[in-house]
């Protein structure tokens, strides 16, 4: 359309070319963007409320084979 | 009551923590309109620069480029203090908080300082918004950013008197991080106009 508006080598052609590329492609990318963030919240908001996981075969390493020692003062 | 009857104590409901804050999907919504005002301000840019051969038209003054690349870096220079602030603020060091704030908000005013020193210069040499289309295109898109820093300036210079008062404890300061996430917003657009309408 912006084409058979002006002549087709005139530069407002081209610019207006450009400019519909660019605000038909920009709230695309604004979108995707916005809801990325919401999703990159979402979840380190899930992830704050997990406890700490404590791998088990690492709590046992501590632990003595024997069990736990009797201590006398 | 009779006798009998036993009284149990209320318990006190759950509280449920929303993952996302709502603070933070206002803010989140605020910033993508504005960003779509500013991809509209800039598609009429495209086509008013795009359509002109020569940049800037002959008979108009040039933008001031190096006194305007030294105001960008004290736009830029803001957001440290203003990161400090929150991380000040999230170990409950108020007095600190309130000072990176103050700093923020005074690399703000003299950006903004700057801007209308430089803009009554080009006024002066003839570049108004009537002048021409590139006159129109330059103050209305870098007007409209203007008027967002001079917003955010002010809402800057409110947090900042709040958190001298200590408003803000670490365990409640979305007044202050809604604050930030807008000046971040701001800071990050001019690094957009700034290239596209003075360097391009």
């Amino acid at each position: 359309m912006c084409g058979s508006s002006f002549s087709e080598n005139d530069p407002t052609t081209q610019a207006f070319n450009s400019s519909v590329v660019f605000l038909m492609i920009t709230p695309y990318v604004i979108f995707f963007t916005a809801l990325g963030c919401v999703a990159l919240l979402y979840r380190r908001g899930l992830a704050g409320r997990r406890g700490n996981i404590i791998p088990f075969s690492r709590r046992r390493m501590h632990l003595p084979a024997d069990g736990p020692k009797e201590v006398t003062p | 009551m009779t006798a009998g009857t036993l009284v149990m104590p209320r318990r006190p409901p759950l509280e449920r923590v929303p993952p996302i804050a709502s603070t933070r999907i206002a803010m989140i919504a605020l910033v993508t309109s504005e960003l779509m005002l500013f991809a509209g301000l800039l598609g009429m840019y495209i086509v008013i620069r795009l359509s002109h051969p020569v940049w800037p038209p002959a008979d108009q003054p040039r933008l001031p480029i190096f006194v305007t690349a030294l105001n960008s870096l004290a736009l830029f220079a803001s957001v440290v203090p203003l990161t400090a602030a929150l991380r000040a603020i999230r170990r409950d060091a108020r007095r600190r908080a309130a000072q990176a704030l103050a700093a923020t908000t005074v690399l703000g005013a003299l950006f903004l300082g700057v801007q209308g020193v430089e803009w009554s210069r080009l006024i002066h040499h003839g570049l108004t918004l009537g002048s021409s289309q590139y006159g129109a295109a330059f103050y209305v898109l870098i007007g409209c950013h203007a008027v967002h820093v001079l917003a955010a300036v002010m809402w800057l210079s409110t947090v900042t008197l709040l958190a001298f008062r200590e408003h803000y404890r670490a365990d409640a300061y979305a007044g202050l991080e809604m604050c930030a996430i807008y000046w971040y917003f701001v800071a990050a657009l001019w690094g957009v106009l700034f290239p596209v309408v003075y360097l391009y």
